[in-house]
């Protein structure tokens, strides 16, 4: 079995953080059915700036990121099988809870959360599979 | 493709309990995802206050679990993630694992980091295939 490894360009240009902010990294591979999906933070999907505030509201923007992402590269956060979800500080972590079962009401993705400090001084951030 | 929750043998009912976003087993293709799993009594869905070693030894096998819940098994796992509060248990917490994955063992991060909201020191994550 021999699978391309396709470059998936974000469907907003704000999230290519290789172009905004030359970091050296692909915002979303393919291979086969299943997308790999960098760590996403809270940047405006439009402009590429950073949108630092409560993990709340960045926990929302990294979720729509992450939609516009998915359904760029023709999934869905229905199709996502594997979550990892990183926060600043433990004590927040029902407060990402609350926002994550809004975006994945039914039949949720594996998951793992833990607290790291994150760059730029993010509160939280995700990285993620999905199936196509 | 089809995306399946798969469910764990008490584990995906403690979760589902305490309302918490995730499914422990989800199977897509050939692959199985398990969630991280932190040191979890299947029974009672309470995490006992036990030393290293043994929390260890709880974890791999929830996640022993989880893989046989999908059709797959511990020498199907490609890939692991070992997540620690200190990174000083990393001996303790390899004697254990060991025994686990006794030959050609899998891919594996070993990553130190900051405490859960609850009293435990250890999970472990892993991708296997069916």
């Amino acid at each position: 079995m021999s699978l391309a490894r396709i470059i998936v360009p974000p469907a907003s240009r704000g999230l290519d953080m290789a172009a905004g902010y030359g970091w050296p990294q692909s915002t979303a591979v393919r291979a086969g059915d299943y997308l790999f999906v960098s760590g996403m933070v809270a940047i405006d999907p439009a402009s590429g700036e950073r949108m630092n505030g409560t993990l709340t509201s960045e926990a929302h923007r990294v979720f729509q990121n992450l939609k516009l992402v998915l359904e760029g590269a023709g999934s869905s956060l229905e199709r996502l099988v594997q979550v990892h979800a990183m926060i600043y500080d433990r004590i927040e972590y029902d407060a990402l809870n609350r926002v994550y079962r809004q975006y994945v009401p039914n039949g949720p993705p594996a998951r793992t959360v833990w607290s790291v400090q994150i760059i730029d001084a993010f509160r939280v951030q995700l990285d993620a599979i999905a199936i196509v | 493709m089809k995306k399946e929750i798969i469910d764990a043998p008490g584990i995906s009912k403690h979760l589902k309990k305490e309302g918490i976003p995730l499914s422990a087993v989800v199977r897509a293709g050939g692959f199985v995802f398990v969630s991280g799993q932190p040191p979890v009594d299947r029974k009672t869905g309470k995490i006992p206050l036990v030393n290293i070693s043994i929390q260890t030894k709880m974890v791999l096998d929830n996640v022993k679990v989880c893989l046989e819940a999908a059709g797959s098994s511990l020498d199907k796992v490609v890939k692991c993630t070992v997540y620690i509060t200190n990174a000083a248990y990393f001996d303790e917490v390899n004697d254990v694992y060991r025994k686990y994955f006794k030959r050609n063992p899998p891919a594996r991060v070993f990553c130190n980091v900051g405490s859960w909201p609850k009293k435990f020191d250890v999970e472990i994550d892993c991708i296997a295939i069916v």
